[in-house]
Protein backbone atom coordinates (compact mmCIF):
# COMPACT_ATOMS: atom_id res chain seq x y z
CA UNK A 1 0.00 0.00 0.00
CA UNK A 2 2.79 2.38 0.92
CA UNK A 3 4.58 1.53 -2.29
CA UNK A 4 1.43 2.25 -4.26
CA UNK A 5 1.03 5.64 -2.55
CA UNK A 6 4.64 6.55 -3.27
CA UNK A 7 4.27 5.50 -6.86
CA UNK A 8 1.10 7.54 -7.22
CA UNK A 9 2.76 10.56 -5.63
CA UNK A 10 5.80 10.20 -7.88
CA UNK A 11 3.70 9.93 -11.01
CA UNK A 12 1.65 12.92 -9.93
CA UNK A 13 4.78 14.92 -9.21
CA UNK A 14 6.32 14.02 -12.55
CA UNK A 15 3.21 14.66 -14.55
CA UNK A 16 2.20 17.88 -12.87
CA UNK A 17 4.86 20.10 -14.50
CA UNK A 18 4.03 18.73 -17.95
CA UNK A 19 0.35 19.28 -17.34
CA UNK A 20 1.02 22.80 -16.14
CA UNK A 21 3.21 23.53 -19.13
CA UNK A 22 0.47 22.30 -21.40
CA UNK A 23 -2.10 24.58 -19.87
CA UNK A 24 0.19 27.49 -19.33
CA UNK A 25 1.44 29.02 -16.14
CA UNK A 26 -0.37 31.30 -13.81
CA UNK A 27 0.21 34.96 -14.64
CA UNK A 28 2.56 36.87 -12.44
CA UNK A 29 1.17 39.82 -10.64
CA UNK A 30 0.89 42.62 -13.15
CA UNK A 31 1.93 40.39 -16.01
CA UNK A 32 -0.06 39.50 -19.09
CA UNK A 33 -2.87 37.02 -18.75
CA UNK A 34 -2.19 33.58 -20.13
CA UNK A 35 -3.86 32.87 -23.43
CA UNK A 36 -3.39 29.68 -25.35
CA UNK A 37 -3.19 29.66 -29.13
CA UNK A 38 -6.80 29.24 -30.21
CA UNK A 39 -7.83 26.11 -32.03
CA UNK A 40 -10.26 28.12 -34.13
CA UNK A 41 -9.47 31.27 -36.06
CA UNK A 42 -12.02 33.44 -37.73
CA UNK A 43 -13.29 36.90 -38.37
CA UNK A 44 -16.41 39.02 -38.54
CA UNK A 45 -16.73 41.53 -41.35
CA UNK A 46 -19.17 44.29 -42.16
CA UNK A 47 -19.12 46.68 -45.12
CA UNK A 48 -21.28 49.34 -46.72
CA UNK A 49 -21.14 50.79 -50.18
CA UNK A 50 -22.84 51.17 -53.51
CA UNK A 51 -23.43 49.20 -56.67
CA UNK A 52 -24.12 50.71 -60.06
CA UNK A 53 -25.55 48.43 -62.70
CA UNK A 54 -26.47 48.87 -66.35
CA UNK A 55 -28.72 46.44 -68.17
CA UNK A 56 -29.48 47.11 -71.83
CA UNK A 57 -29.37 50.85 -71.30
CA UNK A 58 -31.29 50.89 -68.02
CA UNK A 59 -29.19 52.18 -65.18
CA UNK A 60 -29.75 51.18 -61.61
CA UNK A 61 -27.97 52.17 -58.44
CA UNK A 62 -28.18 50.58 -55.03
CA UNK A 63 -26.82 51.04 -51.60
CA UNK A 64 -25.42 47.67 -50.61
CA UNK A 65 -24.20 45.93 -47.50
CA UNK A 66 -22.01 42.90 -47.13
CA UNK A 67 -21.54 40.99 -43.89
CA UNK A 68 -19.84 37.70 -43.15
CA UNK A 69 -18.55 35.54 -40.34
CA UNK A 70 -15.84 32.99 -41.08
CA UNK A 71 -13.98 30.39 -39.10
CA UNK A 72 -11.35 27.74 -39.74
CA UNK A 73 -10.78 24.71 -37.53
CA UNK A 74 -7.48 22.91 -38.20
CA UNK A 75 -8.06 19.15 -38.24
CA UNK A 76 -4.75 17.62 -39.27
CA UNK A 77 -1.70 19.03 -41.00
CA UNK A 78 -2.82 20.77 -44.18
CA UNK A 79 -6.50 20.07 -43.62
CA UNK A 80 -8.95 22.39 -41.93
CA UNK A 81 -12.69 22.72 -41.68
CA UNK A 82 -13.82 26.16 -42.77
CA UNK A 83 -17.20 27.78 -42.53
CA UNK A 84 -18.71 31.03 -43.67
CA UNK A 85 -22.04 32.67 -42.96
CA UNK A 86 -22.79 35.67 -45.12
CA UNK A 87 -25.52 38.09 -45.87
CA UNK A 88 -25.41 40.65 -48.66
CA UNK A 89 -28.06 42.83 -50.15
CA UNK A 90 -29.32 46.19 -51.27
CA UNK A 91 -31.02 48.65 -48.98
CA UNK A 92 -31.80 51.45 -51.40
CA UNK A 93 -32.90 51.53 -55.00
CA UNK A 94 -32.56 54.16 -57.65
CA UNK A 95 -33.36 53.96 -61.34
CA UNK A 96 -32.55 56.28 -64.19
CA UNK B 1 -11.73 21.76 -51.39
CA UNK B 2 -14.91 23.37 -50.15
CA UNK B 3 -18.62 22.73 -50.23
CA UNK B 4 -21.70 24.10 -48.64
CA UNK B 5 -25.42 24.60 -48.63
CA UNK B 6 -27.42 27.72 -48.04
CA UNK B 7 -30.77 29.36 -48.27
CA UNK B 8 -31.77 32.85 -49.22
CA UNK B 9 -35.04 34.27 -50.43
CA UNK B 10 -36.25 33.02 -52.82
CA UNK B 11 -33.80 30.20 -53.56
CA UNK B 12 -31.88 27.43 -51.88
CA UNK B 13 -28.36 26.74 -53.05
CA UNK B 14 -25.50 24.34 -52.70
CA UNK B 15 -21.96 24.75 -53.89
CA UNK B 16 -18.84 22.70 -54.36
CA UNK B 17 -15.39 23.72 -55.43
CA UNK B 18 -11.64 23.56 -55.19
CA UNK B 19 -9.34 26.27 -53.89
CA UNK B 20 -5.60 26.60 -53.81
CA UNK B 21 -3.00 29.02 -52.53
CA UNK B 22 0.74 29.28 -53.06
CA UNK B 23 2.97 31.40 -50.83
CA UNK B 24 5.95 33.35 -52.20
CA UNK B 25 7.21 35.51 -49.37
CA UNK B 26 5.09 38.67 -49.38
CA UNK B 27 2.97 37.42 -52.28
CA UNK B 28 0.15 34.90 -52.17
CA UNK B 29 -1.25 33.45 -55.39
CA UNK B 30 -4.70 31.93 -55.22
CA UNK B 31 -7.18 30.19 -57.44
CA UNK B 32 -10.72 28.91 -57.07
CA UNK B 33 -13.05 26.85 -59.24
CA UNK B 34 -16.58 26.39 -57.98
CA UNK B 35 -20.05 25.28 -58.93
CA UNK B 36 -23.26 26.70 -57.50
CA UNK B 37 -26.75 25.31 -57.96
CA UNK B 38 -29.74 27.54 -57.18
CA UNK B 39 -33.17 26.03 -56.85
CA UNK B 40 -36.50 27.64 -56.15
CA UNK B 41 -40.14 27.34 -57.12
CA UNK B 42 -39.59 30.20 -59.60
CA UNK B 43 -36.37 29.18 -61.32
CA UNK B 44 -33.37 26.88 -61.36
CA UNK B 45 -29.90 28.10 -62.15
CA UNK B 46 -26.44 26.59 -62.36
CA UNK B 47 -23.33 28.70 -62.12
CA UNK B 48 -19.67 27.92 -62.75
CA UNK B 49 -17.15 30.32 -61.34
CA UNK B 50 -13.38 30.48 -61.68
CA UNK B 51 -11.12 33.09 -60.13
CA UNK B 52 -7.40 33.66 -60.07
CA UNK B 53 -5.89 36.35 -57.93
CA UNK B 54 -3.04 37.50 -55.80
CA UNK B 55 -2.39 39.28 -52.54
CA UNK B 56 0.70 41.38 -51.99
CA UNK B 57 1.64 42.31 -48.42
CA UNK B 58 3.49 45.62 -48.30
CA UNK B 59 3.87 44.88 -44.59
CA UNK B 60 2.48 41.93 -42.62
CA UNK B 61 -0.52 44.15 -41.81
CA UNK B 62 -1.12 45.86 -45.16
CA UNK B 63 -2.18 44.04 -48.28
CA UNK B 64 -3.32 44.73 -51.82
CA UNK B 65 -5.54 42.12 -53.45
CA UNK B 66 -6.38 41.75 -57.14
CA UNK B 67 -8.40 39.12 -58.96
CA UNK B 68 -9.98 38.15 -62.26
CA UNK B 69 -13.14 36.04 -62.36
CA UNK B 70 -15.18 34.20 -64.95
CA UNK B 71 -18.81 33.21 -64.55
CA UNK B 72 -20.97 30.94 -66.65
CA UNK B 73 -24.65 30.90 -65.77
CA UNK B 74 -27.34 28.59 -67.09
CA UNK B 75 -30.81 29.61 -65.96
CA UNK B 76 -33.79 27.69 -67.24
CA UNK B 77 -31.97 26.82 -70.46
CA UNK B 78 -30.62 30.34 -71.08
CA UNK B 79 -26.84 30.66 -70.83
CA UNK B 80 -24.77 33.73 -70.12
CA UNK B 81 -21.10 34.41 -69.55
CA UNK B 82 -19.52 37.20 -67.58
CA UNK B 83 -16.07 38.46 -66.62
CA UNK B 84 -15.16 40.34 -63.52
CA UNK B 85 -12.23 42.06 -61.90
CA UNK B 86 -11.87 42.93 -58.24
CA UNK B 87 -9.41 44.77 -56.07
CA UNK B 88 -9.01 45.50 -52.38
CA UNK B 89 -6.73 47.29 -49.96
CA UNK B 90 -6.75 46.29 -46.30
CA UNK B 91 -4.80 47.41 -43.26
CA UNK B 92 -4.82 45.85 -39.80
CA UNK B 93 -3.94 47.95 -36.79
CA UNK B 94 -0.83 46.36 -35.34
CA UNK B 95 -1.42 44.49 -32.12
CA UNK B 96 -5.20 44.69 -32.43
CA UNK B 97 -7.87 42.50 -34.05
CA UNK B 98 -9.21 45.44 -36.06
CA UNK B 99 -8.67 46.09 -39.72
CA UNK B 100 -10.28 48.34 -42.28
CA UNK B 101 -10.59 47.82 -45.99
CA UNK B 102 -11.88 49.24 -49.24
CA UNK B 103 -12.72 47.07 -52.18
CA UNK B 104 -14.25 47.40 -55.60
CA UNK B 105 -15.41 45.06 -58.31
CA UNK B 106 -16.55 45.25 -61.90
CA UNK B 107 -18.60 42.66 -63.76
CA UNK B 108 -19.43 42.67 -67.45
CA UNK B 109 -21.31 40.22 -69.62
CA UNK B 110 -24.12 39.88 -72.14
CA UNK B 111 -25.26 43.49 -72.06
CA UNK B 112 -25.02 43.80 -68.31
CA UNK B 113 -22.38 45.54 -66.29
CA UNK B 114 -22.07 46.27 -62.61
CA UNK B 115 -19.61 48.27 -60.59
CA UNK B 116 -19.52 48.08 -56.82
CA UNK B 117 -17.42 49.69 -54.15
CA UNK B 118 -17.50 49.14 -50.39
CA UNK B 119 -15.70 50.22 -47.28
CA UNK B 120 -15.70 47.99 -44.23
CA UNK B 121 -14.32 46.80 -40.94
CA UNK B 122 -13.09 43.35 -39.95
CA UNK B 123 -12.62 41.92 -36.46
CA UNK B 124 -10.21 39.01 -36.48
CA UNK B 125 -10.40 36.28 -33.86
CA UNK B 126 -6.96 34.74 -33.67
CA UNK B 127 -3.87 34.34 -31.51
CA UNK B 128 -2.28 37.37 -29.87
CA UNK B 129 0.40 38.89 -32.09
CA UNK B 130 -1.27 37.71 -35.28
CA UNK B 131 -0.98 39.83 -38.38
CA UNK B 132 -3.18 40.27 -41.40
CA UNK B 133 -0.89 37.93 -43.33
CA UNK B 134 -0.89 35.20 -40.70
CA UNK B 135 -4.66 35.51 -40.33
CA UNK B 136 -5.19 35.13 -44.06
CA UNK B 137 -3.17 31.93 -43.99
CA UNK B 138 -5.13 30.61 -41.02
CA UNK B 139 -8.49 31.40 -42.62
CA UNK B 140 -7.77 31.24 -46.36
CA UNK B 141 -11.14 30.69 -47.95
CA UNK B 142 -13.63 33.39 -48.72
CA UNK B 143 -16.55 32.71 -51.01
CA UNK B 144 -17.06 34.73 -54.15
CA UNK B 145 -20.72 35.35 -53.40
CA UNK B 146 -21.91 38.83 -52.54
CA UNK B 147 -22.17 42.12 -54.38
CA UNK B 148 -18.61 43.12 -53.54
CA UNK B 149 -16.83 40.14 -54.99
CA UNK B 150 -16.23 40.36 -58.71
CA UNK B 151 -19.49 42.24 -58.90
CA UNK B 152 -21.53 39.15 -58.35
Amino acid sequence: MRKLLLTTAAVTALSAPAFAADLGSAPESGGPLYSAAPMVSGDITGALGGAWASYSGDDNSNGVYDTSARFALPLVSGVSFEGELLDSGAFQNGNS
Amino acid sequence: MFGGVGSSTPANLWQLGVEGQAYFGNFTAEGTVGYVSLNSSYFDANLWNARIGGRYYFTPNTKLGLGVSYFSVDQSGISADAWGIDGSLEHRLSGTPLSGFVKAAYLDGDGTSQTSALVGLRVSLDAPGSTLQSHDRAVPWQSNAGPLNAGY
